[in-house]
């Protein structure tokens, strides 16, 4: 034998305790042995850890047992023959071990004899093989009770470690001091978010940092001063497409007329076009107008109306009935058309703020549809069953009439610096003027500095420093703006303003925060950023520690035209839109699967949790809910009648609808698939660490890929079965993927179905199974009613989820005693999701440092 | 407690060495490779993300050969083929294991460092080693050079870190991102003038002071975790100042005039990864760096091909034949364009007017072999500079697992660096000599 388990201990060892890898809970800074050892406290763990309610004083240190009957068995049998009294084979043995771990060494042995199992190197070959059933049932022994431990290991107490802003929580400062937003895509990325944004212990600061957040700032800042003292009238700009695109194409064909080659082909497509009945009044969607483009000077600190006029000619697939606004990549909106060219429909949507630095507005219009060619589209659809071959439908195609811009909509509020620049509130008519000059710039150095840093006083030498760095630059011939926007980047790339630390109270006996910081952590908890005037007075007024007043503030920030942005930041980060972002769908196989589509999914989840906060309903309705926030794209997509709405409001579904709840939307059903097919792993993994708080472990390096000697000849649950004849599969997925094939009734992409199409065969899907614990459903109602059994798991997960968001750290055991708290605290009212967040708001952990 | 290991020595004094090696600051070593380097020796250490693809166990192998052997015996697999005109010069490893990094999605993480079990003992990466030793007379001591990710995290396969390169802390060092901003880095620009320069290292040193005024009060108010995390911040601080002070000492010296337009800033893909590496040629050329690492991207390389699964889901080959039609392609394109590097570096010819192919050791590879598989991982290696490195075999190594860190050190080694291990290295890779 020519294995070396040392060797390899060595490499599990650096390898799933590793900083950088991806079982981050592994990472740890760990207390030494003896430490450890002070005060063992002994927790039986025979597959999951009991959370039991301890004080967190009590528990110093735990000690994860591991259950010696599957384990002991197992060694016994298969390996102590080598690894025993009498050989020490690879210097291991196993006849000594009282199976409880307590450290990081101890817990790196385990994981030796996990990765020798899960990689199929022991037993050796020609020693005899244990059963599928027991290997599966060590592996899933080990697999579990190391999850656990890596967890325990991480600890550090429950400290909220400092951090810096990350890139939502940057914006929402900018927009706060500037009024606008810098575009996302300029911010320093956040790093490795795993669950959160918010975690500050895996973010990084490097020197590009530094240098990108500097000069991003130089950048914000010279907008800011040339916003400053400017206000802008409302105005329409109407674009009537038709005046540009149709004597374009005339002067085309007139142009290659008699001409032989390329052109003859790109003249006649121009002279199809032409001959449609409706050129001289608008245009079509289609070649070789594929769409339009809209590039509006706009004022960033202003909302924006956009107005399209528009109908459908012909017939054509209700799906099809649809326009996507595209900002670069992004997905502005998705509007309905409801007319005819004759009688063309009025659609309007309101682009809050855009996140801008510069002036133009540059934008798409389109169908929303798949393929480079219109063409190849319609005849992917045809070849996927979507629309009938030559059928009718095929033939229409979008007119769009007029195209039109109105704004700047100003808040009522101007921005910090636009006011602390020119005092003087300014008209379109009358702009005004900056009042600072040379002789008082460090006033405004030192005003801005304060706001910056979130009202905490900055160190006088650090003022002093800023205004000669100032006179430096002047004096170097620098205009005055220049040489001030040079200035007060420097605060901005400061570690008063990038990073969010929180003093202590003032007394020394107290854990509490300082009411300043209250504000803070709240403020950035429900808007993202900073504190508002309103919130600095309320924390003067004593707020912070008089228990109606802090409610009222909670109420306060969540509410108003603010609340949606709390929404859509939850919502994008519990239901893991990177995840979906991440699966690309083959447009010939799914060619519905539209980047519109896909938009309106991830709207519709947000506006479902802007419901749930906003009416304050029990967090079951993600299990079911007899409502749906759906906009026109997706009630067709659903196949729910009566929707005509741009908007994602709430809409009462039928009885014996199979849509309603998050398990039923299609953000969660797309990001369950690999793109090619359904995934009832990645579904059943998602339930499970969202709906039943109880997260598998990742899966284990060097696990051999299936072949496809299956592929397209079977259905899902074969596959599925297939999977699991490996026991290192099946210790971990027989639970995962028997839970995940209770959606089988939803294909990749979130329709609706009762067959699934195995090769050319059209198969019924069969929905049959049980839960982890043991309770069994035969379809997709029941299992819902088994899933609304264990409400109380998805609303553990929905406290643990805000309390990451908000504290900024992982979850750990010390806070099971609060948690437990506050769940007792909501049960009586069924876990409704406003109480929730007041109650992660109030809770010791989040007024403590 | 109860023991599983009766011998910890073994596996403790192997961790141990690791850390000894890495507290001794490489003192001796930089002062011999500086007076012994008469010939410049050049690295390249190119790669990361997702391995390549598996074969059936019944069909002919797909990237990896099965045996050991000259190629010219064995030959090539389908996967290899686009190396064919280089075959005598390549050498390709089998059984090397980075026992650094234990993350299934983590091609390009700890790659070059061999990642750490724990944090605070991560270590340098073994270009940036280099780069203190045979590298520093250049005027870039290093070129650390990365692609741009649309979909940031694990999904490329890179499993964190914005390179395969780390500082002397183990900490992931961001890389020149785009052509543009190499071309940018590499060639003179408007403003470049030695007063405008120095006038802009001073404000930057202005600048730095301020900050750290500000970071001090910040620190006075801080816990020691939260302390920790701000040193971060101070460590970047003194990080620029190093490299201000640097550019001072080359202020005087002109950068080299462009040879070419400024490329455009959309390039992205195939396209993309052939600027960069071309004008990495030109820069090892004219000596402006001796040591480079190049972090290729992922996504942008298979979308560029007209592959429309993500790369993780393309590492899921395993799904469909379509999937693993797929995946070879990205292989062989990979191939094509390792192949199309080590022509431009035969085709070049350095100041001495010797092939720049006969003084570089040109490495690729990932921690990640294929799919989730950390075992075995692909490392290919070519160039002329490793003079006891005979090229044009497969060898297949006795010990699975072999560390990652035996290799690196050998290459070091060979390449006129003067240290007696790499973080966990136990041997040098002595197949691979003679």
């Amino acid at each position: 034998m020519n294995r070396k388990p040392v060797i390899n201990a060595v490499a599990k060892l650096a390898r799933n305790f590793d900083a950088s890898g991806n079982r981050k809970s592994w990472r740890l800074s760990l207390p030494s042995k003896l430490t450890l050892i002070s005060g063992l406290l002994l927790i039986h763990v025979p597959f999951a850890v009991t959370h039991a309610a301890e004080t967190p004083a009590a528990i110093a240190t735990r000690e994860t047992k591991l259950n010696p009957d599957v384990l002991g068995r197992f060694l016994r049998t298969h390996c102590i023959r080598c690894h025993g009294p009498e050989e020490q084979n690879g210097s291991a043995r196993f006849d000594r071990l009282d199976y409880s771990i307590s450290d990081k060494i101890e817990a790196l042995h385990y994981q030796d004899v996990l990765d020798v199992l899960n990689g199929g190197d022991m037993p050796p070959e020609d020693e005899p093989q244990p059963s599928n059933a027991e290997l599966e049932a060590v592996i899933g022994e080990l697999t579990e009770g190391l999850f656990e431990v890596g967890k325990q290991l991480a600890s550090n107490g429950g400290k909220v470690v400092m951090r810096r802003l990350n890139r939502r929580e940057y914006a929402a400062t900018i927009r706060h001091l500037f009024g606008f937003e810098p575009p996302r895509q300029r911010i320093p990325p956040d790093d490795d978010v795993v669950n959160f944004d918010t975690v500050g212990s895996r973010q990084f600061f490097t020197t590009s940092h530094f240098d990108e957040y500097y000069g991003l700032a130089q950048e914000v800042l010279r907008e800011g001063f040339k916003w400053a003292g400017v206000r802008e009238a409302v105005q329409t700009r109407v674009d009537e497409p038709e005046n540009n695109w149709t004597n374009r194409f005339r002067q085309d064909v007139e142009r290659w007329k008699g001409q032989t080659g390329k052109v003859v082909r790109l003249s006649k497509m121009r002279e199809k076009y032409l001959a449609r009945p409706m050129v001289e009044s608008g245009v079509y969607l289609d070649e070789p107008l594929r769409h339009l483009s809209f590039g509006p000077v706009v004022d960033p600190r202003g909302s924006y109306r956009i107005r399209v006029t528009a109908g459908v000619e012909g017939e054509v697939a209700p799906f099809r009935r649809f326009i996507r606004l595209n900002i670069g990549q992004d997905v502005l909106a998705v509007l309905h058309i409801d007319g005819t060219p004759e009688d063309p429909s009025e659609s309007v949507v309101e682009i809050p703020r855009p996140a801008l630095l510069g002036r133009r507005l540059g934008g798409r219009v389109s169908e929303d549809r798949t393929g480079a060619w219109l063409s190849h589209y319609l005849n992917f659809l045809e070849r996927t069953g979507e629309i009938e071959k030559d059928g009718a439908k095929s033939q229409g195609l979008i007119w769009i009439d007029s195209f039109s811009v109105e704004g700047p909509f100003y808040p009522e509020e101007r921005s910090f610096f636009d006011a602390l620049l020119c005092p003087v509130e300014p008209s379109p008519e009358t702009p005004t003027k900056i009042v600072w000059n040379d002789a008082n710039a460090r006033e405004l150095i030192e005003r801005f500095t304060l706001e910056a840093f979130r009202r905490r006083e900055p160190a006088p030498e650090y003022i002093d420093g800023l205004a000669s760095y100032f006179q430096k630059q002047r004096e170097k011939g620098k205009p005055f703006q220049e040489a001030m926007v040079d200035t007060l980047a420097v605060v901005m790339a400061s570690p008063g303003f990038l990073y969010l630390n929180e003093e202590a109270s003032s007394d020394p006996d107290s854990q509490m925060l300082a009411p300043r910081e209250i504000a803070i952590r709240l403020a950035c908890f429900l808007t993202s950023g900073p504190p508002d005037e309103q919130l600095y007075r309320a924390v003067e007024a004593g707020a912070m520690s008089n228990q109606d007043a802090f409610h009222r503030e909670v109420d306060r920030l969540l509410g108003g035209p603010r609340s949606r942005r709390f929404a859509a930041a939850l919502a994008r980060q519990w239901a893991d839109f990177t995840r979906l972002d991440g699966i690309s769908v083959s447009d010939k196989k799914y060619p519905a699967y539209t980047s519109g589509l896909r938009h309106s999914m991830k709207q519709e989840v947000i506006a479902f949790f802007h419901t749930l906060i906003e009416q304050n309903l029990p967090v079951s309705n993600l299990i079911k809910s007899d409502f749906a926030t759906v906009n026109a794209q997706l009630a067709v997509h659903y196949g729910i009648p009566g929707v005509t709405t741009n908007e994602f409001k709430p809409v009462k579904l039928p009885p014996d609808s199979p849509r309603g709840g998050y398990l039923t939307q299609g953000a969660f059903l797309v990001a369950g698939s690999n793109g090619e097919r359904t995934s009832p792993a990645v579904r059943g993994m998602l339930l499970m660490s969202r709906f039943l708080n109880s997260p598998p472990a990742p899966p284990p390096p060097n696990v051999p890929e299936l072949g496809s000697d299956v592929e397209g000849l079977a259905t899902n649950r074969k596959l599925v079965e297939l999977h699991q004849t490996r026991a290192q599969c099946a210790s971990c997925h027989r639970k995962m993927d028997t839970i995940g094939l209770a959606l089988e009734n939803f294909d990749l992409i979130g329709r609706y179905r009762e067959h699934e199409m195995v090769w050319r065969d059209k198969v019924p899907v069969l929905i049959s199974g049980s839960m982890p614990g043991g309770e069994p459903f035969n379809s997709l109602p029941e299992f819902q009613a088994t899933m609304m059994e264990h409400e109380e798991d998805l609303a553990r997960n929905m406290v643990e989820s805000l309390l990451v968001y908000a504290l900024g750290r992982d979850i750990e055991f010390t806070d099971a005693p609060h948690i437990e708290s506050m769940m007792t605290e909501l049960r009586p009212d069924g876990f409704r999701m406003k109480d929730m967040i007041h109650a992660v708001a109030s809770s010791p952990l989040f007024l403590r440092n | 407690m109860s023991t599983i290991v009766i011998d910890p020595v073994s596996r403790r004094s192997l961790l141990r060495k690791g850390t000894y090696c890495l507290a001794l600051p490489f003192l001796d070593s930089i002062a011999r490779a500086a007076t012994a380097a008469s010939v410049p020796r050049r690295m390249v250490f190119l790669g990361g993300g997702y391995g390549f693809t598996d074969s059936y166990p019944n069909q002919a192998p797909s990237f990896f050969p099965r045996e050991a052997g000259r190629f010219s015996a064995i030959g090539l697999t389908k996967g290899l083929k686009p190396m064919e005109r280089h075959q005598e010069d390549l050498t390709l490893v089998s059984n090397l294991t980075n026992l650094g990094v234990g993350n299934p999605h983590g091609g390009s993480g700890g790659y070059l460092n061999c990642g750490s079990y724990r944090e605070h003992e991560a270590a340098i990466s073994c270009d940036q080693l280099a780069a203190r030793t045979i590298g520093k007379d250049a005027r870039f001591t290093s070129l650390v050079l990365t692609g741009r990710e649309p979909i940031p995290g694990q999904g490329a396969g890179h499993g964190g870190g914005y390179s395969l390169s780390a500082d002397d802390r183990g900490r992931s060092l961001p890389g020149i991102p785009s052509p543009l901003q190499l071309y940018r880095t590499l060639f003179a620009q408007k403003g470049d003038s030695p007063e405008q320069l120095l006038e802009r290292l001073d404000n930057r040193q202005s600048i730095l002071d301020l900050v750290r005024i500000d970071g001090s009060t910040v620190r006075r108010t801080l816990g020691h975790e939260d302390a920790v995390k701000l040193d971060e911040y101070f460590t970047s601080i003194r990080e620029i100042e190093t490299s201000l002070q640097r550019e001072e000492q080359w202020a005087t010296k002109p950068k080299m005039e462009a040879p070419v337009e400024e490329p455009g800033a959309g390039l992205t893909g195939e396209k993309e990864i052939r600027l960069m590496l071309d004008m990495l040629v030109l820069a090892l050329q004219t000596d402006m760096t001796r040591i480079a690492s190049y972090r290729l991207p992922v996504a942008p390389l298979i979308s560029s091909l007209g592959i429309t699964l993500s790369p993780h889901t393309l590492s899921h080959y395993g799904s469909s034949d379509s999937a693993r039609a797929a995946s070879e392609t990205r292989d062989r394109k990979l191939m094509e364009l390792f192949a199309w590097f080590l022509d431009r570096l035969k085709e070049t010819k350095d100041s001495e007017g010797r092939r720049l192919y006969d003084s570089c050791i040109v490495s690729y590879g990932s921690n990640l072999r294929t799919g989730h598989g950390l075992q075995s991982l692909p490392a290919l290696l070519s160039g002329g500079g490793a003079e006891r490195i005979k090229h044009g075999r497969h060898i297949v190594l006795p010990q699975k697992d072999t560390s990652l860190a035996n290799y690196w050190l050998t290459l070091l080694q060979q390449a006129g660096v003067d240290t007696p291990n790499f973080n966990y290295s136990t041997e040098i890779v002595s197949e691979l000599l003679g």
